[in-house]
C-alpha cells in the first residue's frame, strides 16, 4: 500500500510517501513562509523527485487536528480536493496520535502537546503506544499536576514553548529531541496505513478538522446565555 | 474547441462552485449561503465562515458537476477567488483549488474577487464587450472601475470611508434591523417616503469621482437619537427610504459624471448593492437621459457566486495569466491582478 502523508497542522509543514513499512520520501520544513505558499510546491517536488504521480497513490492521510485552525484547513482542503479529483480514500489522523507515534514503544509516559495559547495546550497521555487519557484542552499548570510523579517525555510545539516551565516543575521530564519534536508526515502516513488496514477509512464529505475548541464568538455567546 | 472552467468562491460567507463554458455560458452555479448561521451574531464571524466552507465544498463540487452534466476530467481550467476577502475563508477555496488543479494537472487561475463581480455582467449579457464603466458596490467595496478589457481595470473613483453596502448595514443596525442589514433596509424603504428627510449629500470633492458615506450615516444616527430623546416615534420606513435615495443619488451622480468625462458609452453595476431596486431604477433613468447604455446582472450574479469567478478566470487564462502552486490568499489586494 502506497500512501501520501500531509501535515500542515503546526508551524511545520511536511509531506511524505510511505509504501507499507518503508518511507520512500519525506520533505519537512519549518519556515516563516506560510503553508498556503510553500506546501503544495514542496509536495509536488517530493513526488517529482520520487517520480511518482498522484494517481499511483492508494490513499491520502492528513492530520485533522488539533492544531492551528487555518493550518488544519489548508492541509485538509488539499487532501480533500486531491482525493475527490482522483477518487482516492482519505484518512484523517489526530495530530497528538501522530506525535505520540514518533515515540512509539518508549518506556516512559509520552505526552505530546500543541500550543493553544494563553498557557493552554491540547494534549493526551500515552503509555506503551496507547492513549490512556481523553484528548484534553488544559492549562499547562493542570497538566503538570497530572504528570507529577511519572517518567514523562513531552513533545509538540506546546512542549517547545513551555519547556522551561515543565523543566522547573517536573525534574525528571525529558524533552523530545528536535527530530521527534514536531509532527512528521511519515508518521501520519504510517498511521494512515494502520487505519486503512483496520477498515477505518474516512468519508470524504464528512471528514472535518478536529478543532477541540469552538469559535470564540460561539463560546462568548454561550457564556452570555 | 469548448473550454470548461470551474470556478470556486469562498471569500466571505458564501461558498460557491460553478461550471462555465467558454467564459460566458453558465452550466451550473451552486451557492451555499451562510446567512442563517451568522444571523445570530449580527454579522459574519470569520472563523465560523471558514469552518463552514470546508464542510460544504465537496458537496457543492459534486452538485456543480452534476448540474453541468460533466465530470471533473472534462474541466480545462480551475479558477478560484484569491482576494480580496476574509483570509481564512479565502484560504479554504484557494487550498482546495490548488489540490484540484494539481491532481487533475490543469491550469490554475487565481481570480480577483472585484474583477469577478464586474465579470457578472459578461455572463448576463453575452454580447457585452469592454470598454465599459462599472460601479462595483457591495459590503466590502465601492469602486467606479474603468473596464478597458476583460482583464484590464482602472479604478476611477472609490469610497473614502465606508463601502456603500457597509453604510446600508450600519444604518440598518441603527434602525434596529436584523442581519443582513442591506436587503432588510431595502425592504423597509419600500414603504417609506424618500422625500421625508433631506440628509446631507457627502461628496469629498466635486472634482473627483470618490464618494463618502460616513456623513449620511452619522446624520441618520443623530436623527434617530434625537427622536428617541424626545420620545418621539422613529419613522423607520421614511428614514430608510430617504437614506437610500441619498446614497443612490451620490453613486449615480459620480458614475454618470465619470462616464461622460472618460468617454464611456456603456455603464454597468455589480456587487451585492447592485441588486438594489431603487439603484437600478434610478440609474436606468439617468443613463438614458445621458445617452448611455446601462447593464446590470440578475440578482443571483450580484451576490458572491462562482460563475463570475469562472468567467474572469477564463479571460485571464486566454491571456496566459496562469497561477502556480505558490498561489496564496490576498485579503487586501484591492483590484490588483493576482500574481
Ligand atoms: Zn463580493
Amino acid at each position: 500500500m502506497r500512501i501520501l502523508g500531509i501535515d500542515t497542522s503546526t508551524s511545520v509543514g511536511s509531506a511524505a510517501v510511505v509504501e507499507d513499512d518503508r518511507i520512500l520520501g519525506e520533505f519537512y520544513i519549518e519556515s516563516n513562509m506560510t503553508h498556503s505558499v510553500k506546501f503544495m510546491p514542496m509536495m509536488g517536488e517530493l513526488l517529482n523527485t520520487l517520480d511518482i504521480g498522484m494517481e499511483d497513490m492508494d490513499a491520502v492521510a492528513v492530520t485533522i487536528g488539533p492544531g492551528s485552525f487555518t493550518g488544519l484547513r489548508i492541509g485538509l482542503a488539499h487532501a480533500k480536493a486531491i482525493c475527490h479529483a482522483l477518487d482516492k480514500p482519505i484518512v484523517g489522523i489526530n495530530t497528538l496520535d501522530a506525535l505520540a507515534y514518533n515515540m512509539f514503544n518508549m518506556r516512559r509516559t509520552v505526552c505530546p502537546m500543541l500550543d493553544a495559547r494563553n498557557e493552554q495546550v491540547y494534549t493526551a497521555i500515552y503509555e506503551d503506544g496507547k492513549r490512556v487519557s481523553e484528548y484534553m484542552g488544559i492549562s499547562i499548570h493542570d497538566l503538570i499536576h497530572e504528570l507529577r510523579g511519572r517518567d514523562v517525555i513531552i513533545s509538540g510545539d506546546g512542549a517547545r514553548r513551555y519547556a522551561e516551565v515543565f523543566r522547573d516543575n517536573l525534574p525528571d521530564v525529558i524533552l523530545a529531541p528536535a527530530y521527534l519534536m514536531m509532527p512528521r508526515a511519515s508518521s501520519i502516513a504510517m498511521l494512515g496505513i494502520e487505519k486503512l488496514k483496520a477498515g477505518e477509512e474516512d468519508n470524504l464529505y464528512k471528514i472535518a478538522p478536529f478543532y477541540m475548541r469552538k469559535p470564540q464568538a460561539e463560546r462568548l455567546r454561550e457564556l452570555r446565555k | 474547441m469548448d473550454i470548461l472552467t470551474i470556478g470556486i468562491e469562498s471569500s466571505c460567507d458564501e461558498t460557491s462552485v460553478a461550471v462555465v463554458k467558454n467564459g460566458r455560458e453558465v452550466l451550473s452555479n451552486i451557492i451555499s449561503s451562510q446567512v442563517e448561521v451568522h444571523k445570530i451574531y449580527g454579522g459574519v464571524v470569520p472563523e465560523i465562515a471558514s469552518r463552514r466552507h470546508i464542510e460544504v465544498i465537496d458537496y457543492l463540487l459534486d452538485e456543480a458537476l452534476e448540474e453541468a452534466g460533466i465530470s471533473l476530467e472534462d474541466i480545462d481550467v480551475v479558477g478560484v477567488t484569491a482576494g480580496p476577502g476574509l483570509i481564512g475563508s479565502l484560504l479554504v477555496g484557494v487550498s482546495y483549488a490548488k489540490g484540484l488543479a494539481f491532481a487533475l494537472n490543469k491550469p490554475l487561475v487565481g481570480v480577483n474577487h472585484i474583477a469577478g463581480h464586474i465579470s457578472a455582467n459578461f455572463i448576463e449579457h453575452r454580447d457585452l464587450e469592454p470598454p465599459l464603466l462599472c460601479l462595483v458596490a457591495s459590503g466590502g467595496h465601492s469602486h467606479i472601475v474603468g473596464v478597458r478589457d476583460y482583464t484590464e481595470f482602472e479604478i476611477i473613483g472609490k469610497t473614502t470611508d465606508d463601502a456603500a453596502g457597509e453604510a446600508f448595514d450600519k444604518v440598518a443596525r441603527i434602525l434596529g434591523l436584523p442581519y443582513p442589514g442591506g436587503p432588510n433596509l431595502e425592504k423597509l424603504a419600500m414603504g417609506g417616503n424618500p422625500y421625508a428627510y433631506e440628509f446631507p449629500k457627502s461628496y469629498p470633492s466635486r472634482r473627483d469621482y470618490n464618494f463618502s458615506f460616513s456623513g449620511v450615516k452619522t446624520a441618520v444616527l443623530n436623527l434617530v437619537n434625537s427622536l428617541k430623546m424626545r420620545q418621539e416615534p422613529v419613522p423607520g420606513e421614511d428614514i430608510a427610504a430617504s437614506f437610500q435615495k441619498n446614497v443612490v443619488e451620490v453613486l449615480i451622480d459620480k458614475l454618470i459624471n465619470a462616464a461622460i468625462d472618460f468617454n464611456y458609452d456603456k455603464v454597468a453595476i455589480a456587487g451585492g448593492v447592485s441588486s438594489n431596486k431603487a439603484l437600478r431604477q434610478k440609474l436606468k433613468e439617468e443613463a438614458e437621459k445621458a445617452g448611455l447604455k446601462f447593464y446590470y446582472p440578475a440578482p443571483v450574479y450580484c451576490t458572491d457566486n462562482a460563475a463570475m469567478i469562472a468567467c474572469n478566470a477564463y479571460y485571464e487564462y486566454l491571456r496566459g495569466n496562469i497561477s502556480d502552486m505558490t498561489l496564496n490568499a490576498y485579503p487586501h489586494i484591492g483590484l490588483k491582478r493576482i500574481g
